[in-house]
């Protein structure tokens, strides 16, 4: 980058940081953190889809349960919430994939069962907090 | 010893064969491209050594060893990265965050402010790819894979569609990266330019 645009906000000026003092890693060399997981960004980014894609298929079942009158909207039986869960985990790879995104994962070293996990995992936390509220309120 | 070896691969799509017996050996510090027409079976070939397409006959070996049931991640983590011939960035997430997290697992955050000059990424650090055009989208692709610091680099047509100084541009930080050791296998059908900067050339 030229030195005339170091006034000026860039990519780079977001990278200077107290890691870019690290030594180098030799070629094809090993990732530092939890080689398995994407790196805390894509993490974030994947969990917070997860979250949305269950929130919505929350809203879409209480409506639906709603409108038949068919009992308790939020109320689902565990084993209900449970497929719940596995169907978030799906539709996350599935909007994963749609986007490409599992390309560059996989580039990082992420397989597809990690992938699903990080759709699955925070829908499985949800239902499980909503069951325990459940259990827990009068 | 090879870096990359694919050895007599053969692949069908239904009943049509697109690869019979291909091969391909790279070794380390080498840029190999390989040409052809369209359909010759170039991106079946890198596919298939990246883990993408599962052959029907033929193997897979990164450093003499034979990969088992090979995949996209299980060859990155040998240290393979694949550059498609379509953008590898989150179109949701600006740039400089993508590059940084790649760096930041890789170790190679020292080698951002190079990188970014030697590709011209000035000023789109803020940019999410759908506000890119299709080069600045190959050489923010390539960028990612030059901080990745892989040990093999496959990039399938990644100068196609692109000007000239851009393509030069993006050839060079390949020769750079072989330099550094990796082996890197090149596809595409600009035999003049390719020419320039290969060790070897393959016609497919």
């Amino acid at each position: 980058m030229s030195s005339s645009r170091n006034s000026q906000p860039s990519f780079l000026s977001e990278l200077q940081r107290p890691a870019a003092m690290r030594p180098r890693a030799p070629v094809g060399g090993e990732a530092t953190g939890f080689w398995h997981l994407p790196p805390r960004a894509f993490l974030i980014a994947l969990v917070t889809r997860a979250v949305t894609i269950w929130a919505g298929m929350r809203v879409l079942l209480a409506l639906g349960i709603a409108l038949l009158d068919a009992g308790p909207p939020l109320r689902l039986p565990a084993s209900t919430a449970s497929l719940l869960a596995l169907l978030a985990g799906t539709l996350g790879l599935v909007e994963l994939r749609r986007r490409r995104e599992h390309l560059l994962l996989g580039n990082l070293g992420v397989g597809q069962s990690v992938l699903f996990l990080t759709g699955l995992v925070p829908a499985a936390f949800l239902e499980s907090l909503l069951l325990l509220a459940r259990h827990v309120s009068p | 010893m090879y870096r990359l070896e694919v050895d007599c691969v053969t692949k069908h799509f239904g009943r049509r064969r697109v690869l019979t017996n291909a091969s391909l050996r790279v070794v380390a510090g080498q840029v190999l491209h390989f040409v052809g027409p369209n359909g010759a079976g170039k991106t079946t070939l890198l596919r298939v050594a990246a883990g993408l397409l599962r052959a029907e006959v033929g193997r897979v070996s990164v450093d003499g060893t034979t990969v088992p049931r090979p995949t996209l991640a299980r060859m990155a983590r040998l240290g393979l990265f694949f550059m498609p011939e379509e953008s590898l960035l989150t179109p949701s997430m600006p740039l400089a965050r993508q590059l940084r997290a790649v760096s930041e697992r890789f170790g190679t955050v020292d080698r951002v402010e190079v990188v970014g000059e030697q590709l011209a990424l000035h000023d789109l650090g803020d940019r999410s790819p759908t506000q890119m055009s299709v080069g600045e989208q190959r050489r923010a692709t390539l960028a990612l894979a030059v901080l990745r610091n892989p040990a093999i680099l496959l990039a399938d047509e990644p100068i196609r569609g692109i000007d000239p100084i851009d393509s030069e541009r993006m050839l060079q930080a390949m020769q750079e990266l072989a330099r550094r050791g990796a082996a890197v296998v090149v596809t595409g059908h600009e035999m003049g330019l390719l020419g320039e900067y290969s060790d070897e050339m393959y016609k497919l």
